[in-house]
């Protein structure tokens, strides 16, 4: 392999990865606050999607597009916001089994609600050239789209670190992730702790479903369904308990996809690259449960 | 009837018919506290030892690496001549260990018959052989009629009596009780200990229970070891430990101290 | 006491004389199945085949709840033992002429193979069987979130593998020409022998171990119980019964692809969330839950169906079935039956009675 393609495989490696991390940061959040694995968090991603949708067809044209930004992720937080409301708040006290449960109920209504009002058919979103365009430096191609993404993550990780390490509510998140109970004992209020949760991972799937859009120039119903699977595969990668091995895993995984591509490409079996993805998922469950990055402990006491 | 069907519904008991379960030197620590540091300690068969300290002086920790629910940092466990050291506990169960849970634990969706049947089925017995001893250990506990009620609709006093039952229906050769009359009254604390002593006498098993009330130990045991900080401080009869000056300001010096102790509390 | 007198104690009339356990509680929930069987070949045709497609469902439903139901383990990956059933069962009775044809790259014993009926299903209960053993050796070690995930890795990595696999599968594109024997009369042999096997199960010894870990692993544990076997034992016969189910569908369907198996863009839930609603909306941990669920949602998902063809509109029922779904979890999250067996028209006392003749006073003549 020469350099540059190498330095290729980086880029590709890297603007992945970075589109994973925000993915599994979204899932990795709600799992540390309320030990919810969120299936119909990539239902998330599809609001935002389709809000695009109706941006770009109903009101104006994607040329605005700080405003379809802020549209898109604002329906996004709403729809987050009305997850946990209606569908999560009940169930909080459940088992994290029942918990699964019904985030897969929510996942499977809002799929077909839109299959419902949009078909089941993929809808092209007009969002202009952007897509399209790329750098290149020699033999190295850069697309536009992975710049903003790159860029987008690092704007997002810097912005929730900061979040996290300076407000007050960032630190009772903290607290509230590392040991919920003791933390309502501590007067850390259990209601905001959680909306604010929802409302970040709305932030996190708004940008995501701006950036799949980007990339694939519709919107479809089962577009949120292998952003939430990747991003859940590299949050059992990174550790399901610290948001750091969120992020990490979903650079982990990007990594471990392009290498697998190039790899299995030589055989002729890039096909079969997802299945290799799942087996890794599930080597990871049995020999590293903890995933790379060891959060708190889970263990429970006789 | 009980201990001599044991020989032929236990398959993997069979070569086991250890006279003691011993522990040499076992350390449990975590993340630097020394929850259990260096104790040794032997339960014979037929006899009722008790396991006695303040809050936080290792005792449960002790038992749960005696029975498989922690790994020793240091130190060796024995069943007779053999070294079960760092064994799971499934596998401990049916060599004739058995415990009880502070917590109780029960199966609180299933009957109160089929909690005590459980205990057998686990060490292998077939079901209706099963059953058929459950019915007795109920009755002998005077909770027969409550045999189809669902675990967790018994009254508490009840729900500590299954979880004796359960653990006595592997038919253990060493049953390790820990506190079982924490939260009874008085009454029933003592109607338990009295059962004890029976199966004790019964059973020819031998017994080791952790209890905080100093009452009810001495009037149960022959033989009592006392912890503190994860030591052993005192052991001997009851009569001599009550005697022991050791024991005397372990529990005197803790009581001023419990509030905060119970928070660095990593074993109990 | 006499040490000899365990065995003819207990009173054998009415109940399987080795187990000691009586079958009547598999009274209501085999009676409302035969019942609505009987009814729909009283009706039309179609009727007949939307109650051959419920009992379909709920072979695959008594399958699920073999596991899920008696070990607290949440799997999403049994659609998977249906594709291999299905799959095997299409592979072997399939018409040769036209496997040669659309699967000319696949192995030659399975291109000619040509069996009879009953031997493809079994074979495809054995074949998933095997699968589940395998998976079994890392699977059964995990735990709640951990087994649910790894469950569904099981389920994309299959799923990618039958839909690549272009030469062996046929990929993407329908398996056709499948013996098509599945009916009515099929359907129901089918579920009126395996109801019985799964209840026996729950009530062996078994069974009743399995359900020890689903209450308190840890407890369980000190009684000797060994999780990783006795869930494995679980997931194997669960495996090979919902192996039937897809054996039955591909027979039922006569041509089979990968969406109808496996969570795609396509499939919107597909039969992994179907199943799992009609378990957990009956009650996830009685075989009358899993019954009396796929019972009550193919009831209204079969009337939707019937919307969605007079509105033209698809995927309503999904909608109402997601909702129903949801309800349930916030309303009543131990299911219709509160996930306990249906004891009508006696008592649960009498399911195992005590034994006539046992001492009253054990111990004291020691």
């Amino acid at each position: 392999m020469d350099p540059s393609e190498v330095a290729q495989n980086a880029i590709d490696a890297a603007a992945r990865g970075s589109f994973l991390a925000l993915v599994a940061l979204g899932v990795a959040l709600l799992f540390g606050i309320m030990n919810l694995v969120n299936f119909a968090y990539g239902e998330v991603i599809l609001a935002g999607g389709y809000a695009m949708l109706i941006f770009t067809t109903w009101f104006l044209d994607a040329s605005v597009w700080p405003l379809l930004i802020i549209w898109t992720v604002v329906v996004a937080i709403v729809f987050a916001l009305a997850q946990e409301r209606l569908a999560f708040r009940p169930v909080r006290h459940a088992d994290p089994t029942t918990m699964l449960v019904t985030s897969f109920a929510v996942s499977v209504l809002l799929v077909n609600i839109a299959i419902v009002v949009w078909s089941g058919l993929a809808r092209p979103v007009e969002i202009g050239g952007v897509t399209l365009e790329q750098f290149t430096a020699g033999e190295i191609r850069i697309r536009k789209l992975d710049v903003i993404t790159l860029g987008a993550a690092a704007f997002l990780l810097l912005s929730l670190t900061a979040f996290l390490k300076r407000t007050s509510l960032g630190i009772q998140m903290r607290a509230a992730s590392e040991d919920f109970r003791m933390s309502q004992l501590l007067g850390v209020p259990a209601n905001r702790v959680i909306a604010t949760a929802f409302f970040i991972a709305g932030i996190l799937a708004g940008s995501v479903a701006l950036i799949t859009v980007g990339n694939q120039g519709s919107s479809s119903p089962g577009m949120g369904l292998f952003p939430l699977i990747f991003g859940l595969v590299a949050v059992v990668l990174g550790g399901m308990t610290s948001l750091i091995g969120a992020v990490v895993g979903g650079f982990v995984l990007g990594g471990l996809i392009v290498g697998l591509e190039q790899g299995l490409a030589t055989y002729g079996m890039e096909r079969f690259r997802d299945a290799f993805v799942f087996l890794a998922v599930i080597v990871m469950l049995v020999f590293r449960p903890q995933g790379l990055v060891v959060g708190r402990a889970i263990r429970e006491r006789v | 009837m009980l201990t001599r069907t044991r020989q032929r519904t236990r398959s993997a008991g069979a070569e086991l018919e250890a006279d003691e379960l011993r522990s040499a030197g076992i350390h449990v620590h975590f993340e630097g506290v020394k929850a259990v540091d260096g104790v040794d300690l032997t339960l014979r068969r037929g006899e009722l030892l008790g396991l006695i300290g303040p809050n936080g002086a290792g005792k449960t920790t002790l038992v749960n690496a005696l029975t498989g629910y922690e790994r020793p940092t240091a130190g060796q466990v024995f069943l007779g001549d053999l070294d079960v050291t760092g064994w799971v506990p499934h596998r401990l169960g049916p060599m004739g260990m058995a415990r009880t849970f502070q917590a109780v634990r029960l199966f609180d969706e299933l009957t109160a018959l089929e909690n005590v049947e459980m205990g057998a089925l686990g060490v292998g017995m077939r079901r209706k052989v099963a059953r058929q001893q459950a019915w007795e250990l109920l009755d002998r506990m005077g909770i027969a009629d409550k045999a189809h009620q669902l675990a967790s609709s018994l009254p508490y006093g009840d729900e500590r009596k299954l979880g004796f039952l359960r653990a006595l229906s592997t038919r253990p050769v060493f049953l390790l009780l820990d506190e079982p009359a924490a939260g009874l009254n008085e009454v029933e604390s003592d109607e338990l200990m009295l059962a004890i002593g029976s199966i004790r006498d019964d059973f020819g098993c031998g017994i080791l229970v952790i209890e905080h009330d100093m009452r009810l130990i001495m009037g149960l045991c022959e033989r009592i070891q006392v912890l503190d900080y994860g030591k052993t401080i005192s052991e001997g009869s009851p009569s001599e430990v009550q005697a022991d000056e050791a024991v005397i300001a372990a529990y005197l010096g803790r009581k001023g101290m419990q509030a905060a102790d119970g928070q660095a509390d990593a074993g109990d | 006491m006499s040490e000899t007198g365990t065995s003819t104690r207990l009173p054998v009339g009415g109940s399987l004389g080795s187990l000691g356990v009586r079958l009547w509680p598999l009274l209501a929930p085999a009676g409302l199945t035969i019942l609505i069987s009987l009814l729909a070949l009283m009706g039309s045709e179609v009727l007949e085949r939307k109650a051959t497609f419920m009992l379909i469902n709920m072979v695959f439903v008594l399958g699920l709840y073999t596991f899920v139901g008696n070990s607290g383990v949440l799997s999403f990956g049994h659609a998977t033992f249906m594709a291999l059933g299905a799959y095997t069962f299409a592979f072997m009775t399939a018409n040769v002429r036209v496997k040669n044809t659309t699967l000319p790259d696949a192995p030659g014993f399975l291109r000619d193979a040509d069996i009879a009926t009953w031997q493809a299903v079994a074979l495809a209960a054995i074949v998933p069987a095997v699968f589940a053993l395998i998976v079994a050796l890392p699977l059964m070690r995990l735990n709640g979130l951990a087994a649910g995930i790894a469950t569904l890795a099981m389920l994309f990595a299959v799923g990618v593998i039958v839909s690549q696999w272009q030469s062996l599968t046929g990929g993407n594109t329908a398996f056709a020409a499948i013996r098509r024997e599945t009916d009515l009369y099929y359907a129901l042999v089918i579920v009126v022998v395996l109801m019985p096997l799964v209840y026996l199960y729950q009530q062996s010894r078994f069974g009743l171990r399995l359900r020890g870990t689903r209450e308190d692993l840890l407890a369980s544990r000190s009684l000797g119980i060994n999780t990783v076997r006795e869930r494995t034992i679980a997931w194997v016969i669960s495996a090979a019964i919902v192996g039937i189910a897809g054996a039955m569908y591909a027979g039922f369907n006569g041509t089979i692809d990968p969406s109808q198996f496996f969570l795609g863009a396509r499939s919107a839930g597909g039969v992994t969330f179907l199943t799992i609603a009609m378990l957990v909306v009956g009650g996830i941990s009685s075989l009358a839950g899993a019954v009396v669920g796929t019972i009550f949602l193919s009831g209204i998902a079969e009337a939707l169906r019937e919307v969605e063809k007079a509105t033209d509109q698809r995927h309503i029922t999904e909608v109402v079935l997601a909702l129903i779904l949801l309800l349930t979890l916030i309303l009543r999250p131990r299911g219709i039956t509160g996930g306990r067996e249906i004891y009508w028209p006696f008592r649960r006392e009498q399911t195992m009675r005590r034994p006539a003749a046992a001492p009253s006073a054990a111990g004291t003549s020691e």
